[in-house]
């Protein structure tokens, strides 16, 4: 008996320096379709895409795993902390909220995609030394129940100012920014907007009855009125979400959304890739790369991750151009901005609003 | 009763009166039960013929499913447990082990509301009174098996009950030990004139303890 | 005690390798990648002791209504009567499901109604963790020699004296375990202090993911997952300071009739129904939720479940995720179940192994967040790289699972009989064989329904897992939470309709646990 736990623990040692062995490649491989390479791809939670495209990959030699691990910011704190010395070897879903701090701790090893010459130019140049690669983005906007407001017979407000009126008083719900993405890209958008009077509109809005929910979906579908459960009309969310919501609607689906965007106010997330630094890998990792710009994956990502392709001249599908409001002047601050001062915003916003 | 010699009109102890026994799925009775005040009464059976339901009803553990429990002439049967003033002595010392033997043995006054220390003293007297004296301050796990059967007398003893119950009480000892402890907790109940029943399967124990001896099939026979 | 032979004796390697490997490694990784001075800082700071205090105090109140519902049910569980194992499994629903969907179903139920701040939390965390003090509580209850009790009662004591005086002492390592393990999920809590909290209700856990996933400050939540750990730690030590004055030899567990009074039948039946009602009504919401629509009943988000289109991402279908999630339900199942047991057998060791069955209880003081980026540092990047072998998943969820099987294995450890191993040693049998023939089938029983407990677990586990990067396929409840993030009807139906079978899974699983432990009983 002595002897089997023994040879238990033998095996069990045993087979783990194996699938250690065995996943650690001795040298760089060119991928091949004789000599597939396997590449890890770690991502956020909402990462999507369809799997043909995956297996298109795999007939250029390079198995793609993906690996998810919460969301953008936990996958891109576990890349932190294990800078150059990574557990996968491509990253993509760090944001421009996040992307800063990212590449302050060498988390990226530099590599410039080929296709970048094709992504618009608004954001093509942000590549921060070529260390990451644009994707996609998203506005983050105010979302409003037209169903709401009409059956209410009341005009629905128009910019961020209108929001801090009487008129929609105990109206608006936001994400708490220290727990949720899209409450932390309003909160950059005020400033972007205000300026140093962001703190002042706050506090209207505080004055105003705004609630505050932690989550994405604890105010969306649980107290925005359009998902039905809540009482407040206006919420911040995506600009892509009156068209999600037309296509995840009950079939027969309706002919238009019921809730519209406002268009004033609007933060631009933007979504990059890079490789990353001590990956055993970096030319098929590269490749991934410039693989999640082609004209393919860039076409797949509107109704897989309700995010718009940051390369230019992709067919957008009819759902998209129909009822995603293009957002003329999206707000944005400049990511090192953003990386030095998010503690000192969040404690600012904590004391306003009691958090 | 009144089958062997008495004294002279004697004084109805703890008595049963068509007393049905048992649950849902099994019943005795009707039996009926005479006691004799400050007599020890031993009532012989086979095991798992309903002696300890008897005891148990008798104390007021189990509900009488008909019939009456009566004690020096009054009635018991719908008077809870803890008020009819009964002791009992389990076939196990049932002994709290949370607390020490001198607290074990003044459980009883404590429920009472008498203060601890005239219940310590109390009980420190019933232990000399059992043959320990000193042990109060041990933990009950230290006991032998016959130590801690005395314990368990003086425990029942100690809120001063007008009726004892013992529920083969020496059954898990040996036989040597068994007879020799009946005996001497026979003269212990005598020397304080208390009425007793004592339960057992063993006859040679019965006659050691008791001043009169009834086999449980007759019971249900009057 | 020398029970174990002298080969069992060294056994408790095991679970400390377990430990050590699983736990201790990963904090290693965390500390040496994370701590410097400013770290310190923040462990030192103010604001860092005010929310652990908050944490504390809504810790507390939660126990304590926890309690105040849990002891009557589990007083219930004792007594046998018809219903009672799907009552005792109904109850340890919400305690399996991810806090996620327990938000879902009290929001699917109460609606805009759903109040917020510490009133909400409280009644929530109670609700979840009433299932912990019925089965701890409850069956160390059923093992209560009730002579004791008779005794007492025949010495004078009323009814109200003898629970006071003699079952609540036989109760009070049950009742101080139950209570350690309470304090420490509500003390770490994070998905119900988000859904339904305010300012006054954070709790450190709610920080440590704040400094991880927004302000990126990694020696920040080291330090604070330290604080917590830190008072985590005390509470364990108060816990099994409680825990040790055990001093009542519990008999094998034995149900018992009903009570013969009819009040007591009412009251009994009334405990039971109320307990039921308030676990179903959430889940019966749920249902409803999965069945409606703009437009009506519809059966359409059941029927578009095994389609990659409903709502999530192409990566799998809702009802591809319960594939891989009964996968890692079963090896977290014998994983933790062979763990738990060989720590819970350790009692009966030397003085070291009983060490071991109280430090098994750690993980479940430390932060998801934590212990899925200690794992990820330690495992998932050469020189070990366990992402391959697809044991990430299970090795978290067995992290989450071992606490509660030790939890749940020691009293039916406490009560092995040593007589039976006596005659079998004096029959002749070897000390191995004696021990399996005495003891074996006893364990085999117990190791089989704490492997169910365990793969319960594992079917709602959501947080250390969210937190690990892991291969695509998402377990049921990732594939929930991805739901919940997507506007429109169908993903948040899906949902609803994805949790109802996680439902289901759950109950039809703790009733076959609880059936082998009846048998263990026997």
């Amino acid at each position: 008996m002595k002897r089997l736990v023994l040879l238990g623990v033998v095996a069990i040692c045993g087979a783990a320096l194996l699938a250690s062995c065995s996943a650690a490649p001795s040298a760089q491989q060119q991928p091949s379709t004789a000599h597939p390479v396997t590449v890890h791809l770690l991502t956020h939670d909402s990462f999507a895409v369809s799997p043909a495209l995956i297996t298109g990959l795999k007939a250029r030699g390079i198995n793609l795993q993906i690996d998810t691990g919460g969301d953008a910011g936990t996958v891109v704190a576990g890349a932190i902390l294990s800078a150059g010395n990574p557990s996968g070897d491509v990253l993509f879903g760090v944001d421009n909220s996040l992307v800063a701090k990212a590449v302050n701790a060498k988390v990226f090893a530099p590599y410039r995609s080929p296709a970048l010459s094709q992504v618009i130019p608004a954001l093509a140049a942000q590549t921060d030394g070529n260390m990451v690669t644009p994707i996609d983005f998203g506005n983050v906007c105010v979302n409003v129940d037209d169903a709401w407001f009409t059956a209410h017979h009341q005009a629905a407000p128009a910019s961020l100012a209108d929001l801090a009126a009487p008129a929609y008083r105990d109206e608006f719900v936001v994400e708490d920014p220290g727990t949720s993405s899209p409450g932390m890209a309003f909160m950059l958008a005020t400033i972007a907007k205000f300026g140093t009077n962001w703190t002042g509109y706050w506090r209207h809005l505080v004055a105003n009855g705004v609630k505050i929910a932690s989550t994405w979906t604890d105010a969306y579908e649980g107290s925005f009125s359009a998902s039905g459960k809540g009482d407040r009309p206006i919420v911040v969310s995506y600009a892509t979400d009156p068209a999600a919501s037309l296509y995840y609607a009950a079939k027969p689906a309706p002919a238009s959304p019921t809730t519209h965007v406002i268009t004033d106010g609007c933060y631009r997330q933007v979504e990059y890739a890079g490789v990353l630094a001590g990956t055993p890998q970096s030319q098929a990792a590269g490749q991934v790369v410039s693989w999640l710009l082609s004209p393919a994956v860039q076409a797949d990502i509107p109704l897989q991750m309700w995010m718009l392709p940051a390369r230019r001249n992709v067919p957008l599908p009819k759902l998209i151009t129909s009822w995603a409001a293009p957002v003329p002047h999206p707000l944005e601050l400049p990511p090192g901005q953003v990386a030095a001062k998010t503690k000192s915003w969040l404690d600012t916003w904590d004391q306003i609003t009691g958090r | 009763m009144n089958r062997e010699p008495g004294p002279p009109e004697p004084e109805e102890g703890l008595a049963a009166h068509d007393l049905v026994i048992g649950n849902r799925f099994w019943q005795a009775g009707p039996l009926n039960v005479r006691t004799t005040t400050g007599q020890i009464t031993a009532i012989l059976g086979p095991s798992g013929c309903g002696k300890s339901t008897l005891l148990a009803t008798l104390a007021g553990i189990e509900p009488a499913l008909s019939g009456q429990v009566m004690l020096h002439g009054i009635d018991l049967t719908d008077v809870p447990v803890h008020h009819r003033g009964i002791g009992m002595v389990f076939q196990e010392p049932l002994l709290f082990p949370h607390l020490n033997v001198g607290a074990n043995v003044a459980y009883g006054l404590r429920r009472q509301g008498v203060n601890k220390s005239v219940a310590a003293q109390h009980a420190a007297e019933l232990l000399d009174w059992v043959g320990l004296p000193g042990f109060a301050d041990r933990a009950t796990d230290s006991l032998s098996g016959g130590q801690a059967q005395r314990v368990a007398l003086a425990r029942a003893m100690a809120p001063s009950p007008r009726a004892l119950l013992l529920d083969e009480p020496f059954s898990a000892l040996d036989t040597d030990l068994r007879l020799r402890l009946a005996g001497e907790v026979a003269e212990l109940l005598r020397s304080r004139s208390i009425t007793a029943i004592h339960v057992t399967h063993d006859l040679a124990e019965a006659h050691a303890m008791a001043d009169v001896v009834e086999q449980f099939g007759d019971l249900t026979a009057r | 005690m020398t029970v174990l032979p002298r080969w069992m004796r060294v056994l408790w390697i095991a679970p400390a390798g377990f430990i050590v490997a699983f736990v201790a490694v990963p904090l290693w990784q965390i500390a040496a990648n994370a701590l410097h001075d400013d770290a310190l800082q923040t462990l030192l700071s103010g604001s860092t002791w005010h929310v652990a205090a908050l944490a504390a105090a809504q810790a507390l109140l939660s126990t304590v209504l926890a309690m105040a519902v849990g002891l009557p049910l589990a007083a219930v569980t004792c007594y046998r009567f018809p219903g009672r194992a799907l009552t005792r499994a109904l109850l340890t629903i919400p305690f399996v499901m991810p806090t996620v969907v327990v938000a879902l179903a009290l929001r699917s139920m109460l609606g805009g109604a759903l109040p917020t701040g510490i009133v909400a939390v409280v009644i929530a965390h109670a609700w979840i963790n009433v299932a912990v003090v019925v089965r701890v509580v409850g069956s160390q209850w059923a093992r209560m020699d009730l002579g004791y009790l008779h005794a007492a009662r025949c010495l004078g004591a009323s009814r109200l004296q003898g629970f006071r005086t003699i079952t609540v002492p036989f109760l009070r390592p049950a009742i101080a375990s139950a209570a350690t393990v309470v304090f420490i999920f509500c003390f770490t809590s994070l998905g119900i202090v988000l859904l339904l909290g305010d300012q006054h209700t954070k709790t450190l856990e709610e920080q440590i993911l704040r400094q991880t996933s927004v302000l990126l400050d990694l020696p920040a939540a080291s330090a604070l997952a330290l604080a917590q750990l830190l008072v985590v730690s005390v509470a364990l030590i108060l816990g099994a300071r409680a825990i040790s004055t055990t001093t009542y030899r519990p008999t094998t567990a034995a149900l018992r009739p009903l009570p013969a009074s009819t009040g007591g039948r009412v009251a009994l039946f009334s405990c039971a129904g109320l307990g039921a009602i308030g676990v179903l009504a959430p889940v019966i919401s749920l249902v409803i939720a999965s069945v409606s629509s703009a437009h009506g009943m519809t059966w359409q988000w059941w029927a578009t479940l095994n389609s990659v289109d409903a709502g999530t991402t192409r990566i799998g279908s809702p009802i591809a995720a319960l594939g891989i999630s009964i996968q890692y339900a079963l090896i977290t199942g014998v994983l933790a179940s062979i763990i738990g047991v060989i720590a819970a057998i350790s009692l009966l060791g030397p003085r070291i192994g009983r060490w071991i069955a109280g430090v098994s209880i750690l993980p479940l003081g430390i932060s998801a967040a934590t212990l899925g980026l200690g794992l990820l540092l330690a495992y998932a990047r050469p020189p070990i790289d366990l992402r391959g072998t697809g044991l990430l998943v299970p090795l978290a969820h067995s992290l989450v699972a071992v606490p509660l099987v030790v939890a749940v294995v020691i009293p039916a450890v406490r009560s092995l009989d040593g007589r039976r191993l006596g005659v079998a040693r004096s029959l002749g049998a070897a000390p191995t064989r004696a021990f399996v023939t005495a003891y074996g089938p006893t364990l085999a029983v117990v190791m089989v329904a704490a492997g169910g407990l365990a793969a319960a677990v594992s079917l709602g586990e959501f947080g250390a897992a969210s937190f690990l990067a892991r291969p695509g396929t998402p377990t049921v409840p990732l594939q929930i939470v991805r739901l919940l993030g997507k506007p429109g009807e169908q993903p948040l139906a899906a949902a609803a309709a994805l949790s109802v079978i996680l439902a289901a899974l759950t109950l039809t699983l703790v009733l076959l646990v609880d059936r082998l432990g009846r048998r263990v009983g026997a």
